[in-house]
């Protein structure tokens, strides 16, 4: 696909990043496997140098990078890097979002004060290129992950869309069993500092609402709520099987990052998927169709409050 | 040729051969009449039900979500096929507007007496009103759903769908994941895979040190047509590296990929997409 057009003045830790949180909550450690498959298109095949930054922002305070780490692994084309997150943020207290940037070596060269100008369609391939792993591990050698890629959501020169629809068939929960959300509000602007308001929802199988609330997440900042205490906070009695539910979610104001983690309780272990966004459910759903759906799920949640 | 082939040859001779003001008359009349759903084929996964694993199907009626305004029930037609793909259940089941489905893939063969420890599960989601005009703004619909892994040992895992069974799907050859596995902790290493082909297909799922690309070792699958096997390594085959890749020699299908399951030594295990 041909997308015509030059951007200009685009950050060069935005072309390509991997955007991850850490597990420390749920008493896990985290690393992660990077590639670079800038080998596909061989006149634009580049080494990664792999930046780190680290951006927290707490409550009535702005968004402030807390740590940059340059240099601290390169993916050569064609390769597989794995690199353990632990160091990055030994220091820091509860978890974090750690945005690695997988900075391309060949556009480094044109950059002035860490922008560059750059074909639409480059960028276009850089961005999307590829998934990554990231994986949670503990002591004991078990380990979980999920391959996903982090677009450079919630910046302008990328995307002016700034809304999340999730449909999530997949919360089971249990006397054992829970479902966690986790929710990063991410951006490939450092200065970034919108507070996502993301209304959830959970419904049975026959579509009837269990409960609904809404989640503020600040900008940096992971969130990981247990569905199964929303279930049980609703009055929903589990029991030894499974409780099948479906959680809707929706933002207006920013794009987000889910990803649902099953835990059991007993043994701690974990296992971790991202959603799919509406295009994978119906080709057309973008533009004006999924801008209605937001609508309508928003509006219903408001409705019914 | 079918009926169906017989129609869609003539209207490709129409495309190519017919003026463009008839072309656009008769697209012009397409788009006034109740036509079929615009649909992928049934989308696929593999399940595991071998006396350890256990898994659950998770899907939802996204027409009612996507597709606000309209009131929509839905079909689901679950087909599931065995390790040489023969099919060993279907089962239908309405799901209502913003509903969803639910299915518990041990209990529903055990009432049934199915024993199937590998196979795959197709999934298919149909509006009851299928030629209503109203499902084209949708463009082409594809039924997504989840599996949901669990042990009694208290390991649990997830996966989503990649495949449909198109039956235009060709091998898609070499295959390189994206996953480094550790050694740390790890006994054995099931790579599940499946076919999305309606013909048998050969592959090896060879594992390689990252470091060097040397091949490690590996095993040949001979499967079915939409049939499902699974590929089990130990860690003695892998010990003396810390980490080890995989590389599949001709992956079914576009997308084709399979599910890697992690076991570890207190019997728990992870799955995660290769």
């Amino acid at each position: 696909m041909t997308v015509p057009g030059d951007v200009t003045g685009f950050r060069l830790d935005a072309v390509h990043a991997f955007r991850v949180r850490t597990l420390r909550a749920l008493g896990y450690k985290t690393r992660v496997v990077l590639g670079n498959k800038s080998d596909q298109r061989a006149e634009w095949a580049t080494p990664y140098r792999v930046d780190v930054s680290i951006t927290e922002r707490h409550e009535g305070t702005l968004a402030r990078r807390v740590k940059e780490l340059r240099n601290v692994a390169t993916v050569p084309p064609g390769a597989q890097v794995p690199v353990d997150c632990e160091p990055f943020y030994a220091e820091l207290a509860g978890d974090v979002e750690i945005v690695l940037h997988l900075v391309p070596e060949a556009l480094e060269h044109g950059a002035v004060d860490g922008l560059v100008t750059l074909p639409r369609e480059r960028l276009f391939f850089h961005v999307g290129i590829q998934d990554h792993f990231v994986e949670y591990y503990r002591e004991d050698g078990f380990s979980a992950g999920v391959l996903y890629q982090s677009g450079a959501f919630n910046y302008a020169l990328f995307s002016k869309e700034k809304s999340t629809l999730i449909q999530a068939p997949k919360c089971w929960l249990s006397d054992e069993l829970d479902t966690f959300v986790s929710v990063v509000n991410s951006s490939a602007d450092p200065a970034w500092d919108v507070v996502a308001d993301l209304r959830c929802e959970l419904t049975d199988v026959h579509g009837r609402s269990i409960v609904r609330w809404i989640e503020s997440i600040p900008p940096f900042s992971p969130r990981l709520v247990s569905l199964r205490d929303r279930v049980r906070g609703a009055g929903v009695q589990l029991g030894a099987a499974p409780f099948f539910a479906c959680l809707h979610a929706a933002s207006t104001n920013a794009t987000l990052i889910p990803i649902t983690i099953h835990r059991n309780d007993r043994t701690g272990a974990i296992g971790l998927e991202h959603s799919l966004p509406p295009i994978y459910y119906a080709a057309e759903a973008r533009g004006p169709i999924r801008a209605r759906a937001i609508e309508a799920f928003v509006g219903g949640f408001e409705a019914a409050r | 040729m079918s009926g169906r082939g017989f129609l869609r040859s003539a209207a490709d001779r129409l495309a190519r051969h017919a003026p463009p003001s008839l072309v656009r008359l008769k697209r012009e009349l397409e788009g006034r009449l109740p036509t079929r759903l615009a649909q992928s084929a049934a989308v696929i996964q593999a399940y595991v039900d071998d006396g350890d694993s256990r898994c659950f199907i998770g899907a939802h009626n996204f027409y009612s979500v996507l597709l606000p305004d309209v009131e929509t029930e839905a079909v689901a037609e679950l087909t599931f096929r065995d390790g040489r793909g023969r099919v060993v259940l279907r089962h239908r089941e309405r799901v209502a507007s913003h509903g969803a489905l639910m299915l518990d893939v041990r209990a529903t063969f055990a009432r049934r007496g199915i024993v199937s420890p590998v196979g795959i599960v197709e999934l298919q989601l149909t509006p009851r009103h299928p030629r209503d005009r109203a499902y084209r703004a949708l463009g082409r619909a594809t039924a997504h759903f989840f599996v949901h892994y669990q042990n009694d040992r208290g390991a649990v895992g997830e996966t989503h769908p990649l495949s449909t069974a198109e039956r235009e799907n060709i091998p898609s050859g070499l295959f390189t994941s994206s996953q480094l596995v550790s050694t740390a902790g790890l006994v054995a290493l099931d790579v599940i895979q499946y076919n999305a082909l309606r013909s048998a297909h050969r592959l090896e799922h060879r594992l390689v040190d990252p470091s060097t690309g040397v091949r490690l070792t590996g095993r040949t699958l001979e499967l079915g047509p939409l049939g499902a096997a699974i590929s089990r390594f130990t860690i003695d085959e892998v010990a003396t590296v810390p980490r080890f890749g995989l590389v599949i020699d001709d992956l079914p299908s576009h997308n084709a990929k399979p599910v890697l399951r992690r076991i570890y030594e207190n019997g728990l295990y992870s799955v995660s997409h290769a």
